[in-house]
Formats: structure tokens, C-alpha cells, sequence
């Protein structure tokens, strides 16, 4: 097979890769390469073009792509590499199938899969506690997302992402919001769209619009970048007449706390941010969530020495490819997080949650310097200054909400 | 290791006894390389030393913990496993020890069982009280069967012919009536004759008669006999073997002469058997009543014979044995019986009205003729005069009176008889003996005088006479019944051979008579006696002319010269409850005078079973032999394999036995090392403790016989690159499922693409099975094998579910014909078949839903590891405390290299005091290379590649060492990882406590000394390591998996996984880490392979890409 169709020459056009210039800008900050994987965007962008016939080669490279975005900030004539690689995965896996190494055998996947089917009951609301307000009809809806299986998959490395969500309505809550969270939500299909399996993507955007319609649902906010980009940019492209508005809670967050409404409780700590590639580079947001941190009375935000911009991935994306470089890719960052002097690593998204917890746990190579990873929302919510009659009931303390141990 | 071999077994430890502690002994002591010869006297081998009680707070399911060692033992080809076998002499020579065993025969082969249990389901006996057909302890992995043969049961041995009554009572009961007469023909040819009138020896020394009453055996026979009759003509077995071309005459036609006929035409020789009278039978004919005897019965019978192949020509009256030989018989047996009649020899015998017994029967029963007057005197005491008298009750005789000498008690005609005739109104005048006969012209009077039989030791037997009177009493008939004798002094024939007292045909001990081709046998040798008895004579003298043209043994064996069994009778229970026997119904005595019809009607079916029920089965094995026609292809059972006897050469002999051994009250010899019994009562550890202690110290003088590796019995096969598959079906022996439903399953497999070959095999797991297999993949050129079995995977030994068959299936496949293991995939079909419950489709969409993913995984096949890790034989041992020096002296002597540390301590850590001031040891052989005091900084590296830091003289320096042993508490922080027990291996069913988390390194727990004497822990230590310090290769896992660099995140989450230490991490030179596999240490279970976040651990043979593929072809619509 060679790799010269309408199609794949369409990509080459529409994501600019004729404007790559061979400078080596790409691979000299990818971080692949950097943690000693033989890696080259430009490489693939030279195959792609003019061995189109070395299949092994440009499979291989589009598979093995973090979609992280670092070599397109780095690139000086703007190349779209990630979009490349999300179309052209799309496009082999239409020729040759779902390829591409999944981690944990696929399961994450398999679950998004099952969750296409229309017949599907789930039990995702258990970890919903009496003191947060939800609707199940309205305006105002608040995404879930994965979390909730997250949580039960990954128990074995004691990973939080459900205290995200209720936080998160803790705070909806706070600015008077009672948003409807859907019994039936499926999950947004981010990694389906990004390891190529557009069918799915598209079944689950489906469901997940008639889910919301049914409900009344005009506004959709989310917490997590990659629903928040699944949603706001992708899912228009399956749907037709697409009429909701989708929000990223920091973006809301922002907006009432410029108004003054919010304000927060000090917090002696010093923290350093991870910036997560989707909504970094993916969504521009690299000053809403520091503003947010710096609200918080006490709270020392120091930077580790790749930030905003030029953050580097936690090491993996859409649970594919993880391996020997991954993890070299997180110790790094983890040795960055460690070298601010900070004591927690905050973050704003569920995937980062679950990466550096998995690494800061690995058995091997024996008990490592601690460092707290947490929510973004989590700390907000925590501090955030109630009024005294307002005060939730809280059935545990820091950080903490209610976690559903069913789903 | 055929246990029914002749051979003795090459020379080994010897190791007698049972329980734990021989079995770690048995281990230690295999796996160092030393050939162990394993007896006990239990039927296996975790039986507990008589006497042990098990400790109470041992686990109830211990026994199968230790069931995958157990089979790695008693499996392991350095290992004679030797069950049922006592020690009968042990004796020290040319420093080493000569052992005597005794094995009990063992009648099911456990090399060849196959566990299919057809047996039991076919066996009588099997849901008695006492099932002679036994699985072996569920946790003894053979699971062969066990059959309890007792001593041969006392009707049996009664019986003149050897008929087993045990076994067609068994059959009977168990309603299997056309068996149970198949069974008495085996010794019998008339069941029905001696159905009806044999004298039944078999009853009177029944043992139910010690509880109630004696079995009805001889009722039982008959009603076996008239059941069969009621279907259709009688039958005998078709011959055993084809014609021979030679020729028998027989002379005459009684019980000894069809008896010997009928054995002789069963072996292929031309029987003709000529017969004076005009219809054959002899005296069964002549002077058996039909009111006893039937004539139906007698003539069914000799016509049975006739076509089975036996001529019989009536009316011959024979008067030379040579004229039939010249005219072309090979040989003669004469059987002309008694045929005269005894006279008293008293004045007036000549008197009309005085018959003589067997000229009266024979009138009658001849239908000649025959009266009597009303008046009838019977003179005899015998069967013959009961006949008589009840003859002449039925020819109208108003008064019958039986005149014998004899008292009631001391009759020779039995019991029943004598209790009939008197029944139908004899009257008998006993202790009387005749003196005269008297009357004019015809007899009037009998007279008589009181007498006695006297029998003096020295002489024969003579009448004593009680009284001078002389009573008399009248008579119109005198029957005399007191004997025969034959009629040859005289006749032709008498003048041809010799003869010898009473006209007897004399015979030598070949049963030969004078004329060279001539035998005799019956009443015509022996004087009269009973039908039994005479048939036992016949088939006797059978096996004599068998003998004398062909020049074979006989046949048939004689029970008293076939000695089997084990032990003592079954024990009569308390339980049991006392119940009469059956009694056949009779017609009254007042209508059955009247005629000659039957007497006996005969037992119903219920009494039959009712009273087979009864017996108590003493030899627990009736020897129906059901049970080896089920077995007959597997040929594991065999009911006359004897016992036999060992001669054992031992360097040294571990004793596990309780009770006294055979040095009673003394110290145990030289070379012999005691596991004493008492340690049961302590703690498993201790017993396992003291196998390894005894195994330690037997392996120095063993030293020499230690073999380094196990050599592979066969080359390995070329495997044909052709992608031809085979299909092979286990029948287990006719119990996978039922015959139609296998030919369905094979017609399942013929279409799918790619085979070349499809069968079924009677039992895989049998030689010959295995044969089988390895000839079709060499005619076919097999590049693949399917092998639906009970075979479930390819590991060895470590999964508690695995048995012996499944064992053996692989040692003969892989081992003893070294097919390439990769070739065969195996699918455990037995397990999941469950042939009892399901129709003929559910059992064939069954195996179809099992064997598709075979055949698709057939496309994939995936690579197994083959390897091995070479290692040497450096110990280190660290530490010189008593242990230490133990361990490292008997290692030493068992010539391995051992560098000793007296003083050692651990970097960071004081020399504790207790050791500083131990004195040191300087009596230590020259092959210790010893050190006086070193600090260890660190144990690096795995089993067989240990690195050893050490500061000595305030230099470092690095040892090389295979295996490292720990004998201060000082050290033992060397060993564990923090938060590791190191008892993970204990629970590998390997029981090795001296284990640490770190596989070759071996340490001593201060519990352990607080119990055991710290020089027998330092030799079971040296037991321990030799294990695996003694072998020189360590073989790979064939499913151990392979780490992919590139994926592989070093996150350790395999390593805390793995019970096997199978896992280490490696450090990369940028400071990350690698999953790195020992395969020696693997044991292929995959728990790594599960556990990896990122799939970077991937067994070849079982990839995760594999699986995938094969779950995609099982969802789709692939075969």
C-alpha cells in the first residue's frame, strides 16, 4: 500500500505540512526524542511527502505521536502536526484498521466502545452526596466525563478524578447553579477521535446530543480540556445545526471571580502547575488557571522550568503508547515538579491526574520524594470563602468530596 | 519404572517409609541428582508413619498442598517410586548398604492406569461396604486405581475345581446372571449337573456359616443354570485356541470324562469321547436319580458339549487303549469309572430279592426295569443308599429301612439327602451293621448286630462289633449300597494296563498309566467320589495330556498352586445382622413319592439375589475379572501379577518408618539416617526439617552416585515444516464419551482446512496411545498437532490440579518420543465434556465450542523458549555458626567448592559480641576455603551469578558464588526486601523454609534453631542448596515472557507480583529501569503478563497478539 490517496494528500494540504521547511525546530523539543525514542516529525512530514511508499515507517510515526503540540508551538511555519496526526490516524485505520499499541490492553477503549451502544444502562451518578444540587432537567448541564470509571480502573494507584466533578459542582453550586448531570452521559469520545476511531466518536456525539436535548440542556459545562475540546470542537463537526454552548468551568470561575463574587480562604502552600496539553497549547488557557491559583490568599505558585508554551506532556495521551519513554518523559517532568520545591503538583486535568499518580506509585525504583498531585478545582473549592450559613457538609476534608466506590 | 519389572533397580539411596518428611527427602535428594529408591509399605506416599497423628492445627487440605511435589517426586526419572513394599533386610557390605524388599503384587499398574474408572463402574462389588476397585487419595496425584485382593475366599479353595463362587455370587447379586454362569463355566462345563447335585464343598467352608447359615451357593448355580435354560439351550465358551490337529479319545462319558473332554477341545485338540452305554453321561446317568437330577439338565449339558465340538459316539464299549492309539489317536484318557457294585460278601447275597445298588439305579434310571418288594432294606449309609431307598419309596416299597453302620451324625450321604429320604418315610436303623441274609429261595431276613467303625491310625478302617446279639429284620428287597469298584480285573482293557489295588487303574504322578499314551482319571483311578471331585480328576489329567503333546504347562492353574492376595479375609462386621438363608421351594414329601419328577423347585430371582447378597465377599476382589476386560487395551490390571523381590545396593538409607526398625534399641547403623517419627508431633516444618536433614547427610555418601544432568531419552524429532495438522481424540479408554458422539467430533475436525490427519486414540496417556501419535505425525509428516485429552497446558508440575495421566501424556510425548512440545496444542476436553450428563449433541456442540479456538490458534502458532542456565557449584556460606559449619562441611564432603565466613556482618552494622567471641572452627576439611572475618557490603546478581562485595584485611573485594547461604542472624537483613517474609516460596508447593525472597540465597531463621539442633539444621541446609547448587543446568520455562525494552516502563509492578522472584529490575546507564526475567526462576503462570499497564511483558507462546486473534476468531464465524 502506499499512502498517495486524494485523502491523504488532502491532510498534507489542509495541515500545511508543504510549508515544512526541514528545520528540525520539531524534533529538537519533542519530547519523545528527548527521553531517547527515535522520533521526527519532520521526518514523518518528509515521508509523507516523498517516500509515501514506507509504510512502516509512517504507520509506526503516526501511532507513536504523543499529540502533545509541542513541535507545533516550536514550528516556524505552522505546521499543524497534531491535527496531521489526528487526521491521518483516521485515515490508516479506515485502510488497516485500529492499530496502534493501546495501554492496559485496551480497556479504556473497549468501555468508550461499549458505551456506544443506545441499549446501554449505566450507574453513574452513585457518587453524587446529598449536599451537592443537581437537576436532571435545564438550561445549565455539567459534563462528567470518564471519572467515575477512572476511578474504579486505576484504584490500584489510589487516583482521585471524581473529587474534579464534585468539586467542581461544589462551585457551580456556590455561584448559585444547580446543574443537570445526566444518569446517561456517555463518555465524550476523545480518545476514540484521537486513536482514529471516528465511527465511535461519532455514535458517542450523537448519543451525547440527544442525552442533552432530551434534558433541555443549553449550555454544557466541563471541567475536563479534552471534554471541553471533544465537545466544543469536535463534536459540531458530527453534528448538524449543533446549537450548545460549551464552557470550561476556569473560564466561568474566572469571570466571577473578576466580578468579585468569589473569594478565597488562605492556603500556605507552594504549588507549581502542570499545564495540560489540551487546554495549554490546545485551548490557550495558560493564565486563567494561575490567576485562579493566586487568588487563593497564602498560596505560592513557583514554575517549573518548562511551563505555559513549552510545558511538557505527562507522558502520555488517549492510553496509547505508553512505555519506556513515557515513563522517562514523566520522571523527568516529575524531577522538574520536584526541583520548584513545591509540595504539590497542581493540574487541571483528570489524564495528568492519572499519569503522574501512576508514576509517582510505580513500585520501582523504591519510595520517592512525596508530592501531592491535586485537582485545580479541588484546591478552589476547598478554599473558596462561604458564607457562614452556606457552609456544605462536607463528609471528608481536604480536597476531598464524596467518592462513588460503585458505578 | 514399570513397578511389575523383574530388574532391580540401579543403586540409589534408599529411602523406606512415608509421610512428609520422606517426600522432602525424597526431593532433596532427586533434585540434587541422586537416584533414590523410594519404598513404603502404604499404597502411597504421604501416608503417615503409623502411629503419627496428624498435627491438629495443620491445614485440612495439606495433603494437596503438597500434591504437585508429590508428583514431581515420585515422577522424577532419578526416583524408583516402590508402593506396597516392605523392607524385609538391611545389611552394611563393602560399606554400603544391601537391602531385601518385598513388593506386594500390584495389581493395577499405576505406569498404565489411566484413571478412566470403567473399571469401577463395571465391578460388582463397587457400591458394597467394601469396593474392591479404589481410587487412590484424592491428593495423590496418580489417582490409580487400587484393588484390594485378599487371600483366594474359602469356598473357592473348597471347591475340587476352583469353581469362584465369590464371583458369581458378586454377579448374581448384581443381576449380572449370564456373567455369573459365564463365571462357573470358566472351571465348570455342567453348572447345571452341579447346580443340582454337587456335593457343594463350597458350603461347608463358607464363613457366613460361622455367623447364621453357610451361602445356598449350589442353589444358586442351579438357579444360574435353569434361568439361562428358560432363554435358550445351554452354551459352553467357544474354544480357546483353533484346532491343533491332534486327537484325544476319551473313555467314557461321567463327570471326569466330560470334564477332561471339554478342556481339551478348549485348547484346540480333537476330542472324541466313547461311551459303553447307549446315552452318554455315565454315572451321572446310571446312578443319579432324575428326582435329583433332571434329565433335561444332564442332556442340555452333554449336548452343550457336543457343540462346542466334542464328539461323543455312544454304545462303544472300549476294550483297548492301544487299538485306538493305532488308529490314530494321539492320546488315551480313561475314565471308565466304578461300574460294580461291592458285595457284603455275606451268605445269602445270592438270594433273590438281593440287588446290588448301581444294578438297581441304573435299571431304573435306564429305564429297564427295576421293583421292589414291600418290605425294602437299604444296607449303606452313602448318597448311593439314599438314592436307592428313596428309588424303591417311589416303586411302591411301603416300609424302606436304611441299615448303616454308621450313627446319624457320622453318615456319608449329606445331611439334606438323609432329611429327605426320611421325609418321604424311610426309616433308618443306624449302628447296625449286616451279619446274614436269609430267607428261602428269596430273601426273608436281614440280620445285624451293633456295630461300629473303628479307625485306627496305622491300618484301614474295620467294623467293631458292639454286641453279641444278632437282630433281624424282615425283607422282600435288599438293596446293597455300599460302594463300587471299577469292573477292569478281567476285561480286555484291565489286561492292557496295569492295575493297582481294588482293580484302580494305576497311574504314576503324570496321571499316566503303564501304556505310553495312556492316562486314566476319575473314580477308575481314585475309588469312588463325587461328581466334583471326579471333574477336578478329569481336568487334571486334561492338563497332563496337554502337557504330554505339546509339551506346555498346563493351562489351567490349580488354586493351591496359585498363590494371590494380600492379607487376611475381609472382616465379618458387627454390624451385619443375622439373616437364614434362602430356601428353595419343595413339594411335599406324601405327593413327591409318588413320581420321579424334581423334588426342588428351584430358587425365585428375588431368593436368588436375596441370598447372593449374603456373601461376605472375603476376598473383598471376587475376581469376576470384569474389570480387566474393561482394562484389557489399557492393560494396566492384571489380577495374577505376583509379588515380588528387590535386591537394592544403597550408599546410605533415609528412615521414615515408625515402629521398630530393624536395629531395635540400638543406635541407628552407619549410613542410616532416621526421620524421627516424633517430629510430627511437633511442627511441619520440623518434620519437613528433618526429611532435609537425613537427605543432607545420605548425599555425602552418595557423592558418587550423583548424576549432573538428567539426560533426555529420546533425540529430539525433525518437525515437518509443511503446515499439516493432525487431530488426535482421547477415548480415555471408551469414557470420554460415548462412541458415536467421538466419531462425531473427529468428523468435525476432517473438513477444517489444513488437516492432514484425523483419529482417536484409546488412552493418550498410555504408552502405546502416545505410540500411536508418534507414528502417525512420522507416516502423515504432522507439522501440527491437536490433542483433545485431559491435557490442559503446557506447564510442568506447578499448577495443584495437574495429575499423573496428564504427567505421563507428556513424558511419553515429549520426553520418552521426543516430539517438539511446540507442535502440540492441547485441549482438555475430559474436564468439560461431563459425557454423563448431556445428550450425544450437547456433548459434540461441546467439544466443538473447545476445539475451535485449537484449530484457530493452530494458525498462529506461537514460539516456546527453550533454554537452560548453566551453573557451577561455588557456596558461600556466611556465617560460622554451627549451622554454618554444618551446612558447609557436608556440602564440602558431598564435593562441592564452599568458601566459609567465620565472622561476617553486614556494611553499616557492629560484629555482634556473641559472634566476635565464638571460637573459630579449625577442623575444617581442606576443600573449605574458610575466611576468618569479612563485611559484606551487598549480594548482587541471581542464582547461579551471585556477586558478593566483601571488605577484608581493609580491602574490598568481590566473590563469585552460585548459591549464598546466611547462617548468623546478623545477616539475614541481606536477604529480604522490606516488607517480604520470604515464606512466598513455601507456598509454591515446595515447602523449602529454608528459602529466601531472593531465589539462591539461602538463610536460617532464628525460630528454626530455637527447636532443631543447630548441626541437623546445618545438614538439612546442605540438603536444601544441594538442590540446586548440585545441578549443573537450570532449565528455562518454556512460557516464560519475554520484556520489550522500548515499553517497558521499569515500574516494577511485575516484579511485586511475581511469588517466583522470576522478576528483577535492571538499571539502565540514564538511571531508569527494565523488567529483566529469570527463566529458570519462571514458572509461565503470566501473572506478569496480566499485571503490565503497557503489555511490555508478552509470553511467545501465548501472546497478548495471539489471544487477540484467537478471541476474534472464536466471536467470529471462523471453523
Amino acid at each position: 500500500m502506499k499512502l498517495d490517496s486524494p485523502e491523504i494528500k488532502r491532510i498534507i494540504k489542509e495541515r500545511s505540512l508543504y510549508m515544512c521547511l526541514e528545520c528540525g525546530k520539531c524534533s529538537a523539543s519533542c519530547p519523545r526524542l528527548l527521553t531517547g525514542k527515535e522520533y521526527s516529525p519532520r521526518l514523518l512530514a518528509h515521508k509523507l511527502i516523498a517516500e509515501p511508499g514506507d509504510l512502516a515507517y509512517i504507520q509506526n510515526a503516526v501511532w507513536e505521536c504523543l499529540t502533545c503540540g509541542l513541535c507545533e508551538e516550536r514550528c516556524p511555519s505552522g505546521v499543524q502536526f497534531s491535527q496531521a496526526i489526528l487526521d491521518l490516524r483516521a485515515e490508516l485505520s479506515k485502510a488497516l484498521g485500529l492499530t496502534g499499541f493501546r495501554a492496559h490492553d485496551g480497556a479504556v477503549h473497549s468501555w468508550m466502545r461499549i458505551m456506544t451502544s443506545p441499549r446501554l444502562e449505566q450507574n453513574r451518578l452513585d457518587w453524587l452526596t446529598p449536599e451537592l444540587k443537581v437537576a436532571t432537567d435545564g438550561p445549565v448541564a455539567f459534563f462528567t466525563g470518564c471519572v467515575p470509571y477512572f476511578d474504579v480502573f486505576f484504584s490500584n494507584i489510589g487516583v482521585d478524578t471524581l473529587s474534579l466533578s464534585s468539586d467542581a459542582i461544589r462551585l457551580l453550586n456556590f455561584l448559585d447553579i444547580e446543574p443537570v448531570v445526566l444518569g446517561n452521559e456517555r463518555c465524550c469520545g476523545h480518545d476514540l477521535l484521537w486513536t482514529g476511531d471516528r465511527d465511535n466518536f461519532a455514535a458517542l456525539c450523537r448519543l451525547n446530543y440527544q442525552e442533552f436535548k432530551d434534558h433541555g440542556v443549553e449550555e454544557v459545562i466541563t471541567n475536563c480540556p479534552e471534554c471541553y475540546q471533544a465537545l466544543g470542537t469536535y463534536m459540531p463537526q458530527v453534528i448538524e445545526g449543533f446549537d450548545l454552548k460549551v464552557t470550561l468551568l476556569i473560564d466561568l470561575l474566572e469571570r466571577e471571580v473578576n466580578k468579585g463574587g468569589l473569594s478565597f480562604r488562605p492556603l500556605e502552600q507552594k504549588v507549581t502547575y502542570q499545564d495540560p496539553c489540551r487546554l495549554g497549547r490546545g485551548a490557550g488557557r495558560y493564565e486563567e488557571p494561575r490567576n485562579l491559583l493566586k487568588r487563593v490568599p497564602g498560596l505560592e505558585l513557583v514554575e517549573m522550568a518548562n511551563n505555559r508554551h513549552s510545558a511538557i506532556c505527562c507522558g502520555n495521551s488517549s492510553f496509547i503508547n505508553c512505555d519506556a519513554f513515557s515513563k522517562r518523559i514523566q520522571a523527568a517532568r516529575l524531577d522538574q515538579a520536584r526541583d520548584t520545591g513545591a509540595e504539590t503538583l497542581v493540574t487541571a486535568c483528570p489524564k495528568c491526574m492519572i499519569h503522574t499518580s501512576c508514576a509517582l506509585r510505580d513500585p520501582a525504583p523504591g519510595p520517592q520524594a512525596p508530592l501531592k498531585v491535586r485537582g485545580l478545582v479541588s484546591i478552589l473549592a476547598e478554599q473558596i470563602e462561604w458564607a457562614q450559613d452556606e457552609t456544605p457538609r462536607r463528609k471528608s476534608g481536604a480536597g476531598g468530596g464524596s467518592r462513588g466506590d460503585k458505578i | 519404572m514399570n513397578q511389575n519389572g523383574s530388574k532391580d533397580p540401579a543403586p540409589g539411596v534408599l529411602v523406606v517409609g512415608s509421610g512428609y518428611g520422606a517426600l522432602k527427602a525424597a526431593e532433596d535428594l532427586s533434585h540434587a541428582g541422586i537416584p533414590v529408591i523410594w519404598a513404603t509399605r502404604s499404597s502411597q506416599f504421604l501416608d503417615l508413619p503409623e502411629g503419627v497423628e496428624p498435627f491438629e492445627d495443620w491445614p485440612g487440605d495439606l495433603n494437596f498442598q503438597f500434591r504437585p511435589l508429590y508428583l514431581r517426586v515420585t515422577r522424577h526419572p532419578l526416583v524408583t517410586p516402590l508402593t506396597q513394599t516392605r523392607l524385609e533386610s538391611l545389611s552394611l557390605e563393602d560399606g554400603s548398604c544391601a537391602a531385601h524388599l518385598r513388593q506386594d503384587p500390584v495389581y493395577v499398574d499405576y505406569d498404565l492406569c489411566t484413571g478412566c474408572s470403567r473399571c469401577m463402574e463395571l465391578c460388582p462389588l463397587n457400591h458394597g461396604e467394601h469396593p474392591p476397585l479404589q481410587r487412590s487419595p484424592a491428593f495423590c496425584p496418580s489417582r490409580a486405581l487400587l484393588l484390594d485382593k485378599r487371600p483366594v475366599s474359602p469356598c473357592r479353595q473348597a471347591c475340587p475345581l476352583g469353581v469362584n463362587a465369590q464371583a458369581y455370587l458378586a454377579l448374581t447379586a448384581a443381576g449380572s446372571y449370564d456373567k455369573a454362569l459365564a463365571v462357573v463355566r470358566r472351571d465348570n462345563p455342567l453348572p447345571g449337573v452341579c447346580g443340582y447335585i454337587c456335593s457343594h464343598p463350597c458350603e461347608s467352608a463358607c464363613r457366613r456359616g460361622e455367623l447364621d447359615e453357610p451361602l445356598a451357593i449350589r442353589d444358586i448355580k442351579r438357579f444360574l443354570f435353569d434361568h439361562e435354560a428358560e432363554l435358550g439351550p445351554a452354551a459352553l465358551p467357544e474354544p480357546e485356541m483353533g484346532p491343533r490337529g491332534q486327537k484325544v479319545a476319551v473313555v467314557g462319558s461321567g463327570p471326569a470324562g466330560l470334564s477332561a473332554a471339554h478342556f481339551l477341545n478348549q485348547q484346540g485338540f480333537a476330542v472324541t469321547i466313547l461311551e459303553a452305554a447307549a446315552q452318554a453321561g455315565g454315572m451321572l446317568r446310571r446312578g443319579i436319580n432324575a428326582f435329583r437330577l433332571p434329565r433335561p439338565v444332564l442332556e442340555a449339558e452333554v449336548e452343550a458339549l457336543e457343540q462346542s465340538g466334542v464328539e461323543i459316539i455312544t454304545g462303544t464299549k472300549v476294550e483297548s487303549a492301544r487299538h485306538l492309539l493305532d488308529q490314530g489317536f494321539d492320546a488315551v484318557l480313561l475314565t471308565v469309572g466304578t461300574q460294580r457294585d461291592l458285595r457284603l460278601n455275606l451268605p445269602g447275597e445270592e438270594l433273590d430279592g438281593v440287588l446290588h445298588c448301581l444294578d438297581f439305579l441304573s435299571a431304573v434310571n435306564l429305564g429297564e426295569g427295576g421293583s421292589v418288594g414291600q418290605r425294602t432294606v437299604v444296607i449303606g449309609g452313602g448318597n448311593s443308599a439314599m438314592d436307592a431307598a428313596r428309588t424303591a419309596v417311589r416303586l411302591g416299597a411301603r416300609q424302606v429301612t436304611v441299615v448303616a453302620i454308621e450313627t446319624e451324625y457320622e453318615l456319608p450321604a449329606s445331611p439334606r439327602e438323609v432329611a429327605e429320604a426320611a421325609e418321604e418315610g424311610v426309616a433308618f436303623q443306624l449302628g447296625y451293621a449286616p451279619v446274614g441274609l436269609s430267607g428261602e429261595g428269596a430273601i426273608a431276613e436281614v440280620s445285624l448286630r451293633r456295630a461300629h467303625w473303628e479307625r485306627p491310625e496305622d491300618g484301614p478302617p474295620r467294623i467293631e462289633f458292639d454286641s453279641e446279639d444278632i437282630e433281624s429284620i424282615e425283607a422282600d428287597t435288599v438293596i446293597v449300597a455300599i460302594s463300587q469298584s471299577t469292573d477292569l480285573p478281567g476285561s480286555p482293557l484291565g489286561d492292557e494296563v496295569k492295575l493297582g489295588g481294588g482293580g484302580r487303574l494305576a497311574v504314576n504322578e503324570d496321571l499316566a498309566t503303564s501304556l505310553d499314551g495312556v492316562f486314566a482319571a476319575g473314580d477308575a483311578v481314585s475309588g469312588p467320589s463325587t461328581v466334583v471331585q471326579a471333574m477336578a480328576a478329569g481336568r487334571r489329567a486334561a492338563a497332563r495330556v496337554h502337557g504330554y503333546l505339546t509339551g506346555e504347562a498346563s493351562p489351567w492353574r490349580e488354586l493351591d498352586q496359585d498363590p494371590h492376595g494380600v492379607g487376611e479375609h475381609l472382616p465379618i462386621s458387627e454390624d451385619l445382622l443375622r439373616e437364614p438363608r434362602q430356601r428353595m421351594a419343595q413339594r411335599q414329601p406324601k405327593v413327591r413319592r409318588r413320581d420321579f419328577e424334581a423334588v426342588d423347585l428351584g430358587l425365585t430371582v428375588s431368593q436368588a439375589q436375596a441370598e447372593a447378597e449374603r456373601c461376605l465377599q472375603c476376598a473383598s476382589c471376587c475376581e469376576c475379572l470384569e474389570c480387566e476386560a474393561a482394562c484389557e487395551q489399557v492393560g494396566a490390571i492384571d489380577h495374577s501379577r505376583q509379588g515380588r523381590a528387590l535386591q537394592v545396593r544403597a550408599p546410605a538409607v533415609v528412615w521414615a518408618e515408625a515402629g521398630a526398625p530393624p536395629w531395635q534399641g540400638q543406635a541407628a547403623p552407619e549410613r542410616v539416617f532416621p526421620i524421627d517419627p516424633e517430629s510430627y508431633s511437633a511442627d511441619l516444618m520440623d518434620v519437613l526439617m528433618m526429611g532435609s536433614a537425613a537427605a543432607g547427610l545420605a548425599m555425602a555418601p552418595a557423592a558418587g552416585l550423583r548424576v549432573p544432568a538428567v539426560p533426555a531419552e529420546a533425540p529430539p524429532r525433525p518437525r515437518p515444516a509443511t503446515g499439516r495438522i493432525g487431530f488426535f481424540l482421547c477415548a480415555c479408554n471408551g469414557s470420554m464419551a460415548p462412541a458415536p458422539a467421538l466419531e462425531r467430533i473427529l468428523d468435525l475436525a476432517r473438513p477444517v482446512p489444513g488437516v492432514a490427519h484425523v483419529d482417536s486414540v484409546f488412552s493418550v496417556c498410555h504408552p502405546q496411545g502416545a505410540d500411536q501419535i508418534a507414528e502417525a505425525v512420522d507416516r502423515h509428516q504432522l507439522s501440527q498437532i491437536i490433542l483433545a485429552s485431559c491435557v490442559c497446558c503446557p506447564l510442568n508440575f506447578q499448577c495443584i490440579s495437574c495429575n499423573d495421566q496428564r504427567t505421563r501424556a507428556r513424558m511419553h510425548l515429549f520426553e520418552r518420543l521426543g516430539l517438539d512440545r511446540g507442535m502440540v496444542e492441547t485441549v482438555n476436553l475430559r474436564d468439560h465434556l461431563h459425557a454423563g450428563q448431556f445428550s450425544q449433541e450437547q456433548i459434540v456442540q461441546r467439544a466443538r465450542a473447545m476445539l475451535r479456538p485449537a484449530f484457530i490458534r493452530m494458525r498462529h502458532p506461537g514460539a516456546l523458549r527453550m533454554g537452560d542456565t548453566e551453573i557451577k557449584k561455588r557456596v558461600l556460606v556466611l556465617g560460622g555458626s554451627q549451622v554454618g559449619i554444618s551446612a558447609a562441611r557436608n556440602l564440602a564432603l558431598q564435593g562441592l567448592s564452599v568458601r566459609l565466613v567465620h565472622r561476617a556482618w553486614p556494611s553499616g552494622q557492629e560484629l555482634p559480641d556473641s559472634i566476635a567471641a565464638r571460637p573459630l572452627d579449625d577442623s575444617l576439611e581442606d576443600n573449605i576455603t574458610a575466611v576468618e572475618a569479612a563485611e559484606i557490603e551487598a549480594i548482587r546478581g541471581v542464582l547461579g551469578d551471585f556477586k558478593v562485595k566483601a571488605k577484608l584485611d581493609g580491602r574490598w573485594r568481590t566473590w563469585s558464588a552460585d548459591v549464598v547461604c546466611l547462617t548468623d542472624e546478623n545477616l539475614i537483613g541481606l536477604s529480604l526486601y522490606a516488607g517480604q517474609t520470604g515464606l512466598k516460596k513455601f507456598y509454591r508447593y515446595d515447602f523449602s523454609f529454608f528459602n529466601t525472597p531472593h531465589s539462591g540465597v539461602y538463610r536460617i531463621m532464628p525460630v528454626t534453631l530455637e527447636r532443631v539442633d543447630p548441626w541437623q539444621a546445618g545438614a538439612a541446609l546442605a540438603g536444601e542448596v544441594a538442590t540446586t547448587a548440585a545441578k549443573a543446568y537450570l532449565l528455562d520455562h518454556q512460557l516464560s515472557p519475554v520484556v520489550d525494552p522500548a515499553r517497558c516502563r521499569g515500574c516494577g509492578r511485575c516484579a511485586e507480583i511475581c511469588p517466583f522472584e522470576a522478576i528483577t529490575l535492571k538499571q539502565n546507564p540514564d538511571g531508569s529501569f527494565t523488567s529483566q526475567v529469570f527463566r529458570h526462576n519462571c514458572v509461565g503462570c503470566g501473572g506478569c503478563v496480566g499485571r503490565c499497564p503497557v503489555s511490555a511483558l508478552d509470553i511467545p507462546y501465548f501472546s497478548n497478539q495471539l489471544l487477540e486473534q484467537m478471541v476474534a476468531g472464536v466471536m467470529g464465524s471462523e471453523v
